[in-house]
């Protein structure tokens, strides 16, 4: 038994007299990897307290591990099997745990109900649900469900957000062919997930039989990660979004890690990606955070391979996106995401690595990117201009960037946007080592970008930025509303450009004789659909990847995510430019619009086309950057970014909000609660709790003060 | 009369002991109307629900249809968990209007290799199917789905698969998607050892002189099932 423990490969503790060890205060992981028949299958671990768990959804043979955190400390003797799809049952695996350290504190309960018994079922298909009702919202740490006779061998645990109107599956709790744990206590854990109800519901009944529970018990606590003083759908879907997409922690991973994608039907969030354009993504996503994803990231990042005159590759193993061609705006991407990691981690050793690629540390290899853009692609005269021929924005060209259906190129805005905010990422690393001279150097050129940006990509007859002007001069122009969203959300437009821009998107403003114009360009609800023009307008400026992407089937405008769809992520953007140039109250109301969409199925679809294409929208899967968009409420409504002298705190508070927090924000090691409050005359910090006036720029200092500021910091 | 009662009353006992209940089913009932696992190809065109008391669970899958002399094949996809399945079920109803629409379905397994299931024969009527299987050779015989009712189709696994393969070409055909597999000689569909199944391919298939090309046409599923 124990040899088999060892043989699966994972670090885990050991001691002589027990399989594991564990503390009271940190969980034990029990690896698992079985496989029956090749079907799916979810494990069942009999803790051996009292408490039975049963695991996520995963792939026969995955290697990956359960935790458990024991209440109390002894040796506790476990077991576990693997229960598959069509009720294959594996042999029980014993396992011995011992745990030592104080009892631990006892989980506060929230709500509770007693036993329950259904009615006999008429039909298998007959759902009987016990629920529980709260008095409000609540961070839902652990559901306890007491075992009984009659309890349900197919079921799962549902929540709601507006007390039952809706239900949303945790998806992590998805069970069939359960044993019976009569007397046990069935737990389940929510990770945190905002709710005002949850439910168990049977997904299979036997027809003349009742099911019956012992009753529920569900611990959380009234403070939500995301919380403010206007407690309803909106808050609790930031929230929601953030544990589905963001840590996508409750999301079923088919293999172990939670960057691993699941497959239909269990189509779901994921963390991350490790590649360059989706990096610095994966960096504002986590650095905030004590998740093991940023652990992946850095690891990733340490030896990330650039070629020698400072070009960053797509991936670690490629320096073409997709083994296609080169994408040039990885350079910006890989400076915002590692400066904004660094600035936010403190992560000096990462920085002073030598990397095992390059020879370079990664201080220098991002000087480096940064050269690579300012000489060979000529930033310094202030536009990036692509000289790659296979990248000209031509007929003949290849795509540019992660909009891959499209030959941006040349001079693409997208990529000079992404220019012009490494700019300011780099001054910002620089000041933050007292090189105030190179900073200052980068400011001035960003002046200049922008200047150059609004001559060479504006177009006055539409009213908005172009995406693209190719090697012959031309200027391309699908309405490419995610190039316009990136650009204001930088603040590269003019102001005046940026209403007239927002007017377009909001539909007060008719482009005509376009593909999508006034309401219908918010069709989707969640997003903006990604260009108002259709590609099969010019069918030569679309990458058709071989012949494998044909505009007038799969490609068909409004059936495909870049074609008339949309992608969620955007509308992280989409809410900053709102921000940025329309203020708190324009942005609340697209994400009330987003909200509502969120409620009715939490953006769990994947409608198909008409060649069984699923890429209408690009919400769940391979869109890990669909965690962005919570991640508004933190660097939008709160405010909070990482700068060069700290932690800079510049809150947008709607007017109907008296104050807002987050309840657990690292920042450079440390943890931090952090309340902007109305009610608050100057800021304070006491014990990690920080509180900030609602109005004003603070920014928390590397002596742990808070500064306040009358004005915007010089590198913003 | 006491004892026929028992009797009676012991054979329902033992027949509703006896009715195997399906591992993975969809009667479509989520409340959050939720689509997952399935997808539309070809002449099935889009998914959507119909709410209706009289059907399982109170709703059905609608699928809009429109048959092409390029697009005599409409395609349902259902994807679910990895199963070792060994009997799928299936209830339809093609509208009134729908004249010769035939019925048959390709399994997917998670090794990437493709079984035909036999189509839908009523028992008598038979014909071929009009679709070309992949070498354009092999002809089933099958039964038209009778108009504006509904059928259920019931097949066994291995009993009702109709064997062939096709290595996945460059430009191949579209009739020929459900066909590809990852290029393995031969199918195992031994009861030791057989690939999990990971999706269905339920094909809708009207002949090449069909009077329905053109026409909007509406099918229901009530009822998917794996044994």
């Amino acid at each position: 038994m124990r040899g088999w423990l060892f043989l699966t490969g994972l670090a885990v503790a050991c001691s002589l007299s027990a399989d594991f060890t564990a503390t009271t205060a940190s969980p034990v992981q029990v690896p698992y990897a079985q496989d029956l028949d090749e079907e799916m299958l979810y494990y069942v671990f009999d803790w051996g307290d009292g408490t039975v768990a049963p695991s996520s959804i995963k792939r026969s043979g995955i290697h990956g591990a359960m935790e458990h955190t024991y209440a109390g400390p002894g040796t506790y003797e476990g077991r576990f099997c693997a229960v598959s799809i069509s009720g294959r049952q594996s042999e029980w695996t014993p396992f011995a745990v011992e745990v030592t350290g104080p009892p631990g504190e006892a989980r506060p309960v929230i709500g509770s109900r007693g036993a329950w018994t259904s009615e006999p079922a008429e039909n298998y298909w007959d759902a009987p649900a016990c629920e529980l009702k709260l008095d409000g919202l609540y961070a839902l740490d652990q559901l306890t469900v007491k075992g009984s006779e009659g309890f349900p061998t197919h079921f799962r645990i549902e929540y709601s957000i507006n007390g039952g109107k809706t239900w949303y599956k945790l998806n992590t709790a998805q069970c069939f062919f359960f044993p019976g744990f009569e007397g046990r206590d069935v737990i389940f854990q929510f990770s945190g997930v905002a709710a005002d109800a949850v439910r168990l519901i049977a997904t299979r009944s036997t027809p003349g039989e009742t099911i019956a529970i012992g009753g529920m018990t569900l611990a959380g606590e009234k403070e939500l990660l995301f919380d403010c003083s206007a407690r309803g759908s909106v808050i609790a879907a930031l929230n929601n979004l953030w544990y589905a997409y963001g840590s996508a922690v409750n999301e079923v991973h088919l293999d172990y890690v939670s960057s691993g994608q699941s497959k239909r039907p269990f189509e779901c969030g994921v963390s991350y990606m490790g590649n360059a354009e989706w990096m610095a993504w994966d960096a504002l996503e986590f650095s905030w955070t004590d998740a093991k994803e940023l652990g992946e990231l850095r690891a990733k990042w340490l030896d990330y391979p650039l070629d020698d005159d400072g070009y960053v590759w797509a991936c670690p193993g490629d320096p073409r996106h997709l083994f296609h061609n080169r994408h040039y705006v990885n350079n910006a991407c890989y400076i915002n995401g590692m400066v904004h990691y660094c600035l936010q981690t403190g992560d000096e050793a990462f920085l002073q690595h030598v990397c095992a690629v390059t020879g370079k540390t990664n201080l220098e290899k991002l000087r480096l990117a940064m050269r690579y853009q300012l000489e060979n692609l000529g930033g310094a005269n202030g536009v990036l201009t692509i000289t790659d021929p296979e990248v000209q924005g031509l007929a003949s060209s290849k795509s540019g960037n992660y909009w891959d259906y499209f030959k941006f190129g040349h001079q693409a805005a997208y990529d000079n946007a992404e220019f012009y905010r490494s700019l300011f990422s780099m001054a910002r690393l620089e000041r933050h080592f007292g090189n105030e001279a190179r900073a200052a150097e980068y400011d001035a050129l960003a002046v200049k970008v922008k200047e150059t940006f609004n001559e060479l990509f504006w177009n006055e007859q539409t009213g908005r930025y172009i995406g693209w002007i190719d090697a012959d001069g031309l200027k391309r122009d699908f309405g490419f509303t995610f190039v316009n969203q990136h650009i204001l959300a930088c603040g590269l437009a003019e102001k005046n450009r940026a209403r007239r821009v927002l007017d377009w998107l909001d539909g007060k403003r008719i482009v005509k004789g376009e593909a999508s114009t006034g309401e219908d360009i918010y069709h989707f609800g969640l997003g903006a659909r990604a260009n108002t023009v259709d590609m099969a307008t010019a069918p030569e400026l679309v990458e058709t990847w071989g012949g494998a992407l044909d505009p007038d089937e799969e490609g068909t405008y409004g059936l495909s995510m870049q074609n008339g769809g949309a992608i969620f992520y955007t509308s992280y953007y989409d809410l900053h430019s709102r921000l940025n140039y329309a203020g708190i109250e324009n942005a609340m109301k697209r994400l009330a619009g987003i909200v509502d969409e969120f409620e009715k199925d939490e953006l769990r679809r994947v409608p198909s086309n008409h060649v069984g294409h699923t890429l209408i929208v690009g919400v769940l899967l391979c869109f890990p950057e669909s965690g962005l968009v919570p991640m508004f409420y933190v660097d939008g409504i709160l405010g909070v970014e990482p700068a060069a002298n700290g932690l800079r705190i510049a809150p947008s508070l709607p007017a109907d909000w008296d104050w807002a927090s987050v309840k657990k924000y690292r920042f450079r090691g440390k943890d931090y609660s952090i309340r902007v409050d109305r009610t608050a005359k100057e800021p304070r910090i006491v014990a990690g709790k920080i509180t900030v006036p609602a109005d004003g720029e603070f920014v928390l200092t590397a002596k742990e003060t808070i500064e306040s500021f009358n004005k915007m910091m010089p590198t913003e | 009369m006491k004892h026929f009662l028992f009797i009676y009353a012991l054979l329902g006992w033992v027949s509703v002991q006896a009715v195997e209940l399906p591992v993975w089913f969809d009667t479509f009932e989520s409340q959050q109307k939720s689509l997952a696992g399935w997808q539309s190809f070809r002449a099935l065109y889009r998914l959507e629900f119909e709410e209706d008391g009289s059907f399982t669970g109170g709703r059905a899958l609608k699928a809009k249809v429109r048959f092409l002399p390029d697009q005599r094949e409409g395609i349902l996809i259902w994807r679910f968990p990895d199963v070792q399945m060994h009997r799928f079920r299936l209830r339809v109803k093609v509208p009134q209007e729908a004249r010769e629409v035939y019925l048959r379905m390709v399994t997917n397994d998670t090794k990437g290799d493709a079984a035909f299931f036999k189509p839908w024969t009523s028992g008598d009527a038979l014909t071929d199917l009009p679709l070309d299987t992949a070498d354009g050779q092999k002809i089933q015989s099958a039964s038209p789905l009778p108009a504006g009712e509904w059928v259920t189709y019931d097949v066994t696994m291995p009993d009702d698969v109709f064997f062939e393969q096709k290595k996945q070409k460059a430009n191949h055909p579209v009739e020929e998607f459900a066909l590809m597999n990852a290029g393995r000689d031969s199918l195992n569909l031994s009861a030791e050892s057989r690939p999990a199944t990971e999706a269905f391919f339920i094909s809708f298939v009207v002949p090449d002189d069909s009077p329905l090309f053109g026409k909007d046409l509406e099918f229901l599923v009530d009822l998917a099932e794996i044994y």
